[in-house]
């Protein structure tokens, strides 16, 4: 049973976004890192998810994050912290370029690949959270394409999924 | 450098003596290459490859999953046990340590590979002839197209049923065949813990790398159970609570575990086993948790050592209370509340809907139960066969449900449950029949009935419970002799037909079980396969400790291991908790045969617990004599000349 559930749907018309919702997500993360991080996403690019602009988020990132702080940071700095990520994509060129800077930021110990041809489902998981819907983590999703997605803090669901994802994509 | 290439160069390296300068093109590199093939074309046959370690050169025969592994089991049977090589069907069980074995387990993981071992020269030149036709056969083979899978329910009853009749191997297959059938990972990880939990591997449990998110999911009470109950046995087994510095030890051992175990400990509570109580008790005490503990405390049934604890917490003065007669749980309303009234409703429910556990036990309601389950119809038979396994469980020794469990060996005939899993089920079905010692009548029908339908389950494939079944009605009390005779000799016939495809240990048996029974059959037992005839150094003077609820097959087990094995000292344990004796006799084992159907969680885990470390611990493949034995002697075949 959730303990807490919130439905975003994004349109741009509207200008409902949901870097607000995602932030929200990371910020609790950087604050409190989950040991294992999934995302699952078709497609995937180095999107701002942080707006570091005013500086707020400087406690939790730490020095050198100025303006938006792309995808990629964020989960760098998460591996620092401890986190193991775990990404599975669509085997693209398009997500291969996400890969290489995620593996500038991120050593193998802490990173966990998986390609697979027929992934179609979108979802973010940590310890206790997740985040799923129509959105792959494209520059697309967020600016251009009206998406739902459900942000849910409920552990047993976010362990629920954690045992598929494992039961699917193995960790070597 | 690709995969294949890299596991090739570890295989073949130090430790395995084939191709000390790994040069693939060279004379023995060129006699190699057919065996690579399958390895470097990416096809996902199976491998056979050798390994040699001085005189000695093993064949490894690499599966890429389990499955694969229970299908070639059958074909190794045929190709090459017992005639070159003893063979028990099971899969190696690797170590990691080992830098060959080591490959094996990064390449295709644990539980797919056998290696075979032949006795001396003469029997190697013949094992790898026929390992090679194997081969050649394999790689020929067009590829199969997957059958259509079976439907789910049907697993999940076979799954229940074959854990509840001991059936350790069927399981394991079982649980294989479910993962790969599109049951969901979460069910899948449930499942697990479950036999585990059933089999009283408590350490192996608790160190499930998911265990964790299967905590945090909110896992179903069985599973919740085991948990707690493998927690509660590991630690607490040997530590009396009255000692308040180990309990106080233990309570900080599960408030610190991060798994997060100390999470399950909550309400409610009346469905858990003592042994989880024990954990639960613990938690109570650990964190000061005084509603817990008054939960604790409003248990009728709470055993008195864990309710002595409660009062520090709760305040109330202590009171010893006997076992009560009466179940613990209340039903909902819409579940069904008898062994009767499930039978009516088996459409609707499944076994993991229902709280058996908390009925009274089918001897209760055998006659309406067998009348329930003989009104059965064709629509319903699958459905019904869920009330095996709970069935199964929930039999009580000292008073068989005969007439039900006749009625659930007549659905078995009747709907041609003869797969080889279904046939371990079968013939513990058939020990709780002639357990209850029934009438003339009744006892020649259904020797007849199976009799009749011999030719369907009395195959090589499925020896081991068909020679428990014989067993059984060997050492049971006997009401007509002749329907004794006819079901002997149609039972043993197929095997003595095809004697050279059974082990020694079971051609001797079937010679013992002819004897016994009246029935001329040959068996040729034939001496020690090895070519010395000498006996395995290791095994001399070894310590076997043989486990199982049942007196009648642990009395006729040790006895017939006396005589196959002179110099080997047997000791036999049913205890239903761990004993000092107990735990003397697990410390000083080097084999142990465990027949885990009816077992007591409690002693099967506290044997493993006590066990030395270089003891080999086999589950026995079903509940008889034939299994337990069978179980002993590939267990003291391990312990043949290690790795040098």
């Amino acid at each position: 049973m959730s303990i807490w559930r919130r439905t975003i749907r994004t349109s741009p018309r509207l200008s409902l976004r949901l870097d607000d919702g995602l932030a929200a997500v990371f910020a609790g993360e950087l604050l409190d890192p989950s040991p294992e991080i999934w995302i699952v996403s078709p497609w995937v690019s180095d999107v701002p998810v942080l707006d570091n602009s005013d500086q707020d988020f400087d406690v939790l990132l730490g020095d050198g994050f100025v303006g938006p702080v792309a995808f990629t940071a964020v989960l760098g700095r998460l591996a620092e912290l401890g986190s193991l990520l775990h990404l599975t994509v669509k085997p693209d060129d398009h997500n291969r370029d996400f890969i290489n800077r995620l593996s500038r930021h991120v050593p193998t110990t802490h990173l966990d690949i998986h390609h697979a041809a027929d992934v179609h489902e979108k979802t973010l998981c940590g310890s206790n959270w997740v985040v799923s819907g129509s959105m792959n983590f494209t520059w697309r999703g967020f600016e251009v394409n009206e998406e739902s997605v459900v942000y849910e803090i409920d552990p047993a669901l976010a362990a629920q999924s954690r045992l598929d994802f494992e039961h699917r994509w193995p960790t070597p | 450098m690709n995969q294949a290439d890299e596991f090739l160069a570890v295989f073949f390296g130090p430790g395995n003596l084939v191709l000390p300068d790994l040069n693939f093109e060279g004379e023995v590199g060129r006699r190699l290459t057919p065996y690579l093939e399958p390895l470097r074309q990416g096809t996902k046959t199976p491998l056979v490859l050798p390994r040699r370690t001085r005189e000695i050169t093993d064949a490894y025969v690499i599966c890429w999953d389990r499955h694969q592994a229970t299908s070639l089991r059958a074909i190794l049977e045929a190709f090459v046990a017992h005639s070159y090589v003893a063979f028990d069907g099971r899969p190696r069980r690797l170590d990691p340590a080992d830098p060959v074995e080591g490959a094996v387990l990064r390449l295709v993981g644990p539980d797919t590979a056998y290696v075979l071992r032949p006795p001396g020269p003469a029997h190697a030149a013949s094992m790898w002839r026929a390992l090679d036709l194997m081969r050649i056969l394999i790689a020929g083979r067009p590829e199969r197209v997957s059958a259509v899978p079976r439907p789910l329910g049907r697993m999940l009853s076979e799954f229940h049923a074959a854990l509840a009749a001991g059936n350790a191997a069927g399981s394991a297959d079982l649980l294989d065949e479910l993962a790969g059938a599109g049951l969901s990972a979460v069910n899948l990880a449930y499942l697990r813990v479950h036999r585990l939990s059933r089999l009283g591997r408590d350490a192996e449990l608790l160190a499930l790398p998911q265990l964790g998110d299967v905590v945090a999911s909110g896992p179903p009470q069985l599973v919740r159970d085991g948990i707690l109950a493998a927690w509660g046995r590991l630690q607490l087994l040997d530590l009396p609570m009255s000692d308040p510095d180990l309990v106080k030890k233990a309570a900080d051992a599960i408030l610190r575990d991060t798994r997060g175990i100390v999470a399950l400990a909550r309400t409610p509570l009346a469905t858990l086993s003592d042994d989880a109580l024990a954990a639960v008790t613990l938690v109570a005490l650990g964190r000061d948790d005084r509603d817990l503990a008054r939960s604790l405390a409003s248990l009728p049934d709470l055993p008195n050592e864990l309710r002595s604890q409660l009062p520090k917490l709760t305040g109330a003065p202590l009171v010893e209370t006997a076992k009560p007669t009466v179940p613990r749980v209340r039903l909902a309303p819409t579940a069904p509340a008898s062994w009767v009234d499930w039978v009516f409703e088996v459409a609707d429910f499944t076994a993991d809907d229902v709280d058996w556990t908390a009925w009274p036990a089918p001897v209760e309601s055998d006659a309406f139960l067998a009348e329930a389950l003989e009104g059965v119809k064709d629509a319903e038979a699958d459905q019904a066969w869920n009330l095996v396994g709970p069935f199964l469980e929930a039999d009580d020794m000292r008073r068989p449900a005969w007439r039900t469990a006749k009625a659930l060996l007549v659905l078995a005939a009747s709907y041609d449950r003869w797969a080889p899993n279904d046939v371990a089920t079968v013939q513990a079905l058939l020990e709780v029949f002639l357990r209850g010692a029934p009438p003339a009548d009744e006892y020649r029908e259904i020797l007849d009935m199976l009799a009749e339908n011999a030719g369907r389950w009395a195959v090589v494939g499925n020896t081991l419970p068909a020679l428990d079944m014989v067993d059984d009605v060997a050492r049971s009390p006997v009401s007509d002799v002749d329907a004794r005779l006819r079901f002997a000799l149609a039972a043993l016939e197929p095997f003595s037909r095809h004697r050279r495809r059974l082990s020694t240990d079971l051609r001797w048996l079937g010679e013992q079980l002819s004897v016994e029974l009246s029935a001329p059959l040959a068996w040729d037992v034939p001496e020690p396969l090895t070519d010395t005839g000498e006996e395995i150094p290791n095994v001399i003077g070894a310590k076997v400790l043989i486990y199982s609820l049942d007196d009648g097959v642990l009395q006729r087990s040790a006895d017939r291991l006396a005589q196959l094995f002179p110099r080997v000292t047997v000791n036999r344990a049913h205890d239903r908790v761990g004993t000092p004796q107990l735990r003397a006799h697990a410390r000083g084992a080097d084999v142990i045969g465990l027949a885990t159907r009816c077992a007591k969680h409690a002693a099967t885990g506290f044997i493993r617990d006590h066990a030395s470390e270089g003891a080999v611990i086999i589950e026995a493949d079903g509940a008889g004599s034939a299994s337990l034995i069978r179980a002993v002697a590939s267990g003291l075949a391990e312990m043949g000349p290690p790795f040098t």
